[in-house]
C-alpha cells in the first residue's frame, strides 16, 4: 500500500500549494528544496529510460534490416545504409547511457554552443516529482484524444474532450463549458463549414 | 525579362490584389503573429499546422497564405521576447537581452515598435537580396543534374545532423531515424513496397505534415502543461513610446543595415537557422556600437540588430530553399514539405517551372512584413494579453486543431496515429535532448537524395563515376568531408585555448 494521499483538492489539478507539494513529496522533503528537486515518481534511475529507448529503436531497426531481405538492389540500398548508420549510433548512444564518460571522450561536446533551431527553456517552478506526474497526466491526455475521435466521432469529441479536459485541470464548471462552447463553434465553423470537410461520426 | 516570368510576376498582382486573397492575408498575418506570440509555438509549428488547412487551396493561394503567416510570427515572437522575457522562438532569443530590460524601464511601447519597423525593414532588405541574386541563381541551376542533387541533398543532410544543438551523435540518430521514416511506404523507383507492415495506408509511407505535427505541436504541449509554464510573470507595460521606437531605427540606420547584412548571409547558409542569425548581429552591434556597455541594460539598438537580422535572414533563407531544395531553417524545411505536398519538387527547378509561387511568396513576404508592423504598432497593448494564455487551456484546444487538421489533410483516419506516434516520440526526444529538426529535414531530403541517386545511375548506365565527374559534385563532396570534421577541428582549437 502506498502512503501518497489522494489527489481529490481542486488545486491538485492545477497550482499545486506549498503544502499539498511536501504532503506529496514525504516527509524527507519538508526541509530541502533540494531533495523535493531530485525526488522521483520512477524507481529507476533515468538512464534506464534513455538505455530503454535506444535499445527498443536498435531491436526495431533490426528488425526492419531483417526485412530487407529479398529486396532488389534498388530498393535495400538506402534502407540497409541508413539503417546500419543507425544501429552504430544506437550502440554509441546505448553505450553512453549505460557507461557515461566511457564513449564520451571520442565524440565532441558541442553542449556549449549556440543552439542553431532550438533554445533550452527552463523547467518552469515545479519540482521534479511534479513535472513527472503532469508528464504522465499529459500523455495520457494526448493518447485519450485519437481514442475519442476513433471511437465517438470527431465533431462529438470536441466538446467532450474540450470540457474534461478543462474541469480537470482548471475545477471550474463555468469555465470549462463556455470556452469548450466556444471553441466547439470556431473549430466547426473552420473545418466544417469554410473548409467543407467531412469527418466521420 | 523572360514573357514566362512577366506572366508570373501578373499573376502575383493579381493574387495579391483579389481583395479575397487580400483577407486571406491578413488573416494569416494575425494568426502568424498570435502563434509567433506563443511561447514554444513558432513559424514552424505555424506552418505545419497550416498546412492541412490550405491543402484545398490553389497552390498559389496556398503559399501566399503560408508566406504570409511566416512573416506575423517572426514579430509575433519577438513581442512575447520584449514583454514577458520569453522568446515566442529561438530565432527571437537575442531579442529579450534588451527587450525585457526596456520594458521593466517602462519602455515596452518602444522596444516594441522599434522591433516591429526593424523587423518589416530587414524583411525588405531580405528580400532585395534574393530578388537581386535570382538571376545568378539561374545560372547555378544548370550546374545541378542528378548527381549533383544527390550531393547536394547529401551535404544538406550532414551539415543540419551536426550543427544542431548538443551531442553529433544525437544530431546523427535524428537524422538517421528520418530516414528510415522516409523509407517506407513504395519506392518511387521501383514501385515495391517498403516497410508496409500490411497496411494499405502504408502504402503512401509516412507522411510529413502528421509527423511534423506530432512532433512539434504535440510535443510542446505536453511539455508546456507538464511544466506549468506560464508566460504572465512578467511586467507587459506596451503603451509608452510608440513613436520614439519609430525614430529609433533611423537614427540607427548603418547599425540596421550591417545587422540586416549579418542576417541575409546567415540565411543564405543551409541549415545555420535564426538561432544564430539574431546572437550574431546582435554581438556584432556591441562589438561595432559606441557605449556597448550600455547593451543587455535595456539598449534599443540591441532590439533593432536582433530583428533586423532576424527577418533578413528570412528573405535570403529562400535561395537555398527554393533554388537548391536545401532549407536554411526549421520553418524553411515545413515550406518544402509544403512544396512536396502539392505536388511541386522543391531544387533547382523550382524557379524554373513555377516562377509564379516563388513570386507569390516574395509578395506575401512583403505585405506581410508591413502589415505585421503596422499591426504591431497599433495594437501592442492588446497583444500582451495573448502571452498570458494559460498553457492548460491552449494544450487541449491546438491538440484538438492539430488532431483535425492531420485529418483534414487527406481525409485518412490513419493519420491521427500516426500524429499519435510522433507526438509521443517528439516528446521523448524533448527529454532525451535530440532535435527533432534533423529528423523532419531528413524525412524532406531523404527520397530527394535517393531517388536522384539511382535516377544518375540510370542516365549512366550504372556508372558510379558520374557522381565524381563535374566541379559542382566534388564541391558538395568536399563540403561534406569540411562539415563532418569541423566539430572535431572546433574542438581540437578549443581545447588549445584552454591549455
Amino acid at each position: 500500500m502506498t502512503s501518497e494521499p489522494k489527489d481529490t483538492s481542486i488545486e491538485s489539478a492545477g497550482e499545486v500549494p506549498k503544502s499539498q507539494e511536501k504532503e506529496l513529496l514525504g516527509s524527507e522533503s519538508s526541509d530541502s528544496a533540494e531533495t523535493s528537486e531530485e525526488r522521483s515518481l520512477f524507481p529507476v534511475d533515468a538512464k534506464w529510460f534513455e538505455a530503454a529507448f535506444y535499445g527498443g529503436v536498435l531491436v526495431w531497426i533490426a528488425w526492419l534490416l531483417l526485412q530487407t531481405r529479398g529486396w532488389s538492389f534498388e530498393d535495400r540500398l538506402f534502407p540497409c545504409m541508413a539503417g546500419l548508420i543507425l544501429m552504430g549510433l544506437l550502440i554509441v548512444q546505448l553505450g553512453k547511457a549505460l557507461f557515461p564518460g566511457l564513449i564520451e571522450s571520442v565524440t565532441p561536446d558541442l553542449s556549449d554552443e549556440d543552439p542553431a533551431f532550438e533554445i533550452d527553456t527552463d523547467r518552469g517552478d515545479r519540482s521534479r516529482y511534479e513535472r513527472q506526474k503532469y508528464e504522465l497526466l499529459m500523455i495520457g491526455w494526448v493518447i485519450a484524444l485519437p481514442l475519442l475521435l476513433n471511437f465517438v466521432g470527431f465533431i462529438l469529441t470536441i466538446p467532450i474532450y474540450l470540457f474534461a479536459f478543462l474541469l480537470y485541470f482548471l475545477r471550474d464548471t463555468t469555465k470549462a463549458a463556455i470556452i469548450s462552447a466556444l471553441t466547439t463553434a470556431a473549430i466547426y465553423v473552420l473545418f466544417v463549414v469554410v473548409l467543407n470537410i467531412r469527418f466521420p461520426s | 525579362m523572360a514573357v514566362a516570368q512577366m506572366e508570373a510576376i501578373d499573376i502575383a498582382i493579381n493574387t495579391v490584389s483579389n481583395p479575397y486573397n487580400f483577407l486571406l492575408i491578413l488573416a494569416a498575418v494575425i494568426l502568424g503573429m498570435f502563434m509567433g506570440m506563443l511561447p514554444g509555438m513558432g513559424g514552424t509549428i505555424t506552418l505545419a499546422l497550416l498546412i492541412p488547412l490550405t491543402y484545398t487551396f490553389e497552390p498559389v493561394v496556398a503559399f501566399m497564405v503560408l508566406a504570409a503567416a511566416l512573416g506575423g510570427t517572426n514579430f509575433g515572437g519577438s513581442v512575447s521576447a520584449i514583454l514577458i522575457n520569453t522568446p515566442g522562438s529561438a530565432p527571437n532569443a537575442a531579442t529579450l537581452l534588451d527587450g525585457y530590460p526596456m520594458t521593466r524601464n517602462g519602455e515596452g511601447g518602444r522596444a516594441i515598435t522599434a522591433s516591429a519597423v526593424s523587423s518589416a525593414a530587414g524583411a525588405i532588405f531580405g528580400l532585395l537580396i534574393f530578388v537581386l541574386s535570382l538571376p545568378i541563381l539561374r545560372e547555378i541551376i544548370v550546374l545541378f543534374g542528378p548527381p549533383e542533387i544527390f550531393w547536394l541533398g547529401m551535404w544538406g543532410l550532414t551539415v543540419i545532423a551536426i550543427i544542431i544543438k548538443g551531442d553529433m551523435t544525437s544530431g546523427l540518430i535524428s537524422a538517421s531515424l528520418g530516414l528510415i521514416f522516409a523509407i517506407h511506404g513504395l519506392n518511387a523507383i521501383t514501385a515495391n513496397e517498403r516497410w508496409t507492415y500490411g497496411a494499405v495506408e502504408m502504402l503512401d509511407g509516412i507522411q510529413l505534415i502528421p509527423a511534423l505535427i506530432g512532433l512539434f505541436a504535440v510535443a510542446e504541449m505536453i511539455k508546456l502543461v507538464s511544466e506549468g509554464e506560464n508566460a504572465s510573470r512578467g511586467n507587459a507595460d506596451a503603451t509608452s513610446g510608440k513613436l520614439q521606437g519609430f525614430k529609433d531605427v533611423f537614427a540607427n540606420k548603418f547599425l540596421f543595415i550591417r545587422s540586416s547584412i549579418v542576417g541575409g548571409i546567415i540565411g543564405i547558409i543551409p541549415g545555420v537557422g535564426g538561432a544564430a542569425a539574431n546572437y550574431v548581429a546582435y554581438f556584432q552591434a556591441m562589438q561595432t556600437e559606441p557605449d556597448s556597455e550600455k547593451f543587455g541594460t535595456g539598449d534599443v539598438r540591441g532590439v533593432i540588430a536582433s530583428e533586423a537580422s532576424n527577418d533578413a535572414k528570412d528573405g535570403t533563407g529562400l535561395l537555398p530553399t527554393l533554388g537548391l531544395g536545401i532549407p536554411g531553417s526549421a520553418s524553411m524545411a515545413v515550406l518544402l514539405g509544403a512544396f512536396i505536398l502539392h505536388g511541386i519538387t522543391p531544387g533547382p527547378m523550382l524557379i524554373e517551372e513555377n516562377f509564379d509561387i516563388v513570386t507569390i511568396i516574395v509578395a506575401a513576404l512583403l505585405i506581410s512584413n508591413v502589415l505585421t508592423s503596422t499591426i504591431g504598432i497599433l495594437l501592442s497593448d492588446k497583444l500582451a494579453v495573448v502571452t498570458r494564455l494559460d498553457p492548460r487551456i491552449l494544450a487541449p484546444v491546438i491538440l484538438i486543431v492539430s488532431f483535425f487538421g492531420t485529418y483534414a489533410m487527406n481525409n485518412v483516419v490513419f493519420q491521427i496515429w500516426v500524429t499519435l506516434l510522433f507526438g509521443l516520440l517528439g516528446y521523448v526526444m524533448i527529454k532525451l535532448d535530440i532535435s527533432r529538426v534533423p529528423m523532419i529535414l531528413a524525412m524532406v531530403l531523404g527520397p530527394i537524395v535517393e531517388d536522384n541517386f539511382f535516377r544518375a545511375l540510370q542516365i549512366s548506365g550504372s556508372e558510379y563515376g558520374i557522381f565524381f565527374d563535374s566541379y559542382t559534385s566534388l564541391i558538395f563532396i568536399a563540403l561534406i568531408g569540411i562539415s563532418l570534421f569541423l566539430p572535431y577541428i572546433r574542438v581540437f582549437v578549443r581545447n588549445r585555448v584552454i591549455a
